[in-house]
């Protein structure tokens, strides 16, 4: 895989950007994702990586996986985390305070994709 | 000199369906060597730990193993939490894909401890070796 000055992956001659975990659950809200954690919580929860492939087909995760190089020993711990995109409870938070920060979210995500459809 | 491996320790993750308001699925992360995090839900009534199809060949890709592929792969350099757990036999099965997950933490997990402690309110679990 290419890397960018910045040492960021490229994908498509772009390179990729990091993007929040919880944005990605919203964005790809019941669809397989295939991320690359690059910062993790002291809870062990991811918050920032790459995203790498979405799809409704977990094989197709499998299939943009296969692309993305080993990482080696010396590599930074940022494995490739295959997960079906549903909210995720942040720990102490109740089903309520996680639905409300969820569908938030999801509205705000919603409303980028349509500004953008629609600019 | 190496200290003994006493417990392994760590929060389930719950995932919740914004609709129905389930929350149902809750999964441990497991890091496999360097290249890949799953997420596998605790099933220690099923005799038999498994990963989705598509995990299995991954893991077989990622390690040069060669098709055909046997009927169990032995999982090693596995962690949750940045703590190491034992390697791991896994089949291939259907069932996972189909509650959202890239796998189940069987029996054959489990029984590898000599005290599984489980908190159903905070999902806290810790596992104690022998």
């Amino acid at each position: 895989m290419e890397q960018a000055e910045n040492n960021a992956p490229v994908q498509n001659g772009t390179p990729r950007v990091e993007e929040e975990y919880d944005r990605v659950i919203a964005r790809y809200y019941k669809e397989w994702v295939l991320y690359q954690v690059t910062e993790w919580d002291d809870d062990d929860r991811p918050v920032l990586g790459y995203l790498i492939a979405h799809s409704p087909s977990r094989s197709e995760i499998s299939k943009a996986l296969a692309k993305e190089p080993r990482r080696k020993p010396e590599d930074p711990y940022r494995p490739y985390y295959s997960f079906f995109a549903r909210p995720e409870l942040r720990r102490g938070e109740t089903l309520e305070e996680g639905q409300e920060r969820f569908r938030k979210l999801r509205a705000e995500v919603l409303a980028e994709i349509n500004g953008a459809a629609e600019g | 000199m190496a200290q003994p491996r006493v417990e392994v320790s760590y929060f389930l993750k719950p995932r919740f369906d914004d609709v129905t308001g389930d929350r149902r699925l809750l999964v441990a992360r497991l890091v496999v060597g360097l290249d890949i995090a799953w997420d596998m839900l605790p099933y220690p009534t099923a005799a038999q730990s498994c990963v989705t199809r598509s995990a299995y060949r991954d893991y077989a890709a990622r390690y040069g193993l060669l098709a055909p592929l046997p009927r169990s792969l032995l999982i090693e350099d596995l962690s949750i939490r940045r703590q190491p757990v034992p390697p791991l036999r896994v089949v291939p099965s259907l069932a996972p894909e189909r509650l959202g997950v890239d796998g189940f933490l069987g029996f054959d997990f489990f029984s590898q401890f000599q005290v599984v402690e489980w908190h159903p309110n905070t999902g806290f679990m810790r596992l104690q070796y022998p």
